[in-house]
């Protein structure tokens, strides 16, 4: 293999990892997450339920409940490709709050299958926004797909971890995060009123990125031989 | 009166296709999905979150789930995307006493998969289809899948008109973001569902139909 072919596979090998190599030289699963966004006016936003917060995040799922709440994602520009709606999003927060009063107030109803009307509800938005902020993080980017044919999608974020009563627990090379997950508004994904699309997503915390050294295009020659 | 008996059938039409629902599993696990038609899939997961009308214990047991005997059957592209179709297979939620299902983030390690197997059949739902469509410009997928709950040893719990049921998630495959253990290819992210059912149909006359509507 010459060199040529050497660098060319090298930047196909790092373009298939594009954006995450940039930033992930190790992750850790940091929590399950699920529950309902919308868009309005281009800015995106959501809220639901954390069944799972894995360490180094000091949780008490016992007697606190754990809630997420998204706000003011921004839309900036979208586009179809071949039945696939690609939504590109910048700014916006992604919160936890842990709520410490019983009872839990942030409540979803969906358990009554034997009713053909029933579409799902929830509580008000400010259930989901009570008690302590125990984590923030400001989004960087957003980025999701709709297959309109299918009515499912699916999306990533990555956001840096800035601030919450449990920051502290998470290791300052580790404050940045990176989620996945998939969003359907099928009628029996049972959303209620006022939100558009089911959102089931995990959140991975990342290792700060890799810093970049600027080099001519000899040197990167020079390094492959 | 034969304009408003089409009203009242289409309006019976549009009710039926707005069953009522009930989130009953979250899941997150892994998978190797094979992309040559008639191969199976592999996967292995966690089932972390059952809901009513499902009973659980989650201080004695551990739920797990796993995908088996599921097939390709179709690939379709679609653009930069994939439709991958899978048919028959089960959605299979086990209850284990033993715990012995574990992964570990740190060394990007999971069990073996017959810790996630074993222990008694709490669920099984038999999968109609499976369609996921993997983007390759993005390394991101998402799926749904259509399918009847139809035993394990919590079945019964679960109303008879409301054993169908459908799943949806997410799916990725960057590896170099999130820990994705050697053997398989693909995080998987998941809830399923019940639905009800379609109405029972009674058998009548002409005669008794027009009645209803006089």
């Amino acid at each position: 293999m010459n060199v040529r072919m050497v660098i060319v596979v090298g930047f196909i090998a790092s373009a298939v990892c594009l954006v995450p190599s940039v930033w992930a030289q190790q992750s850790q699963f940091s929590m399950d997450y699920w529950g309902f966004t919308h868009e309005e006016s281009g800015v995106l936003s959501g809220l639901g339920f954390i069944p799972l917060i894995e360490p180094p995040l000091v949780v008490d799922l016992e007697n606190y409940q754990y809630t997420w709440v998204i706000e003011d994602a921004v839309l900036d520009s979208s586009r179809v490709d071949g039945g696939i709606e690609y939504y590109y999003y910048s700014g916006g927060t992604f919160k936890v709050y842990e709520d410490t009063v019983e009872p839990w107030n942030a409540v979803y109803s969906d358990a009554d299958c034997q009713d053909p009307e029933w579409v799902g509800s929830i509580s008000e938005p400010w259930t989901f926004q009570d008690g302590e902020l125990f984590l923030l993080a400001e989004f960087q980017y957003l980025n999701r797909t709709y297959y309109t044919d299918y009515q499912f999608g699916d999306y990533e974020g990555m956001m840096d971890l800035t601030g919450g009563t449990h920051l502290d627990d998470i290791p300052p090379l580790l404050r940045h995060g990176w989620t996945f997950g998939g969003a359907t508004d099928q009628p029996w994904a049972c959303i209620p009123e006022d939100y558009e699309y089911r959102w089931d997503g995990q959140l991975f915390l990342v290792e700060d990125p890799t810093r970049t050294e600027s080099t001519t295009w000899s040197g990167i020659k020079s390094f492959y031989r | 009166m034969r304009t408003a008996i089409g009203l009242a059938l289409l309006l019976s039409v549009l009710l039926s296709g707005v069953p009522g629902t009930a989130q009953i599993v979250d899941y997150w696990g892994f998978s190797d999905f094979p992309q040559t038609v008639g191969s199976g899939i592999v996967e292995v997961g966690f089932a972390i979150e059952i809901h009513a009308p499902l009973t659980y214990d989650p201080e004695g047991f551990q739920y797990t789930y796993a995908f088996e005997e599921l097939m390709l059957a179709e690939v379709v592209p679609m653009g930069p995307a994939t439709v991958y179709t899978y048919l028959g297979g089960f959605f299979n939620v086990y209850e284990d006493a033993s715990f012995n299902a574990t992964y570990d983030d740190a060394q990007c390690l999971v069990s073996d998969p017959a810790t996630f197997t074993d222990g008694s059949l709490y669920l099984q739902a038999e999968l109609d289809t499976l369609t996921w469509i993997y983007n390759s410009m993005t390394g991101r997928g998402s799926y749904d899948a259509v399918m009847t709950y139809t035993g394990g040893t919590h079945i019964d719990e679960i109303p008879l008109d409301c054993r169908e049921g459908m799943m949806f998630g997410g799916t990725t495959d960057l590896s170099c973001t999130v820990c994705i253990p050697e053997g398989y290819d693909h995080r998987w992210d998941g809830q399923a569902f019940t639905i009800q059912g379609p109405s029972a149909v009674d058998s009548s006359t002409w005669g008794s139909v027009k009645t209803l509507f006089r």
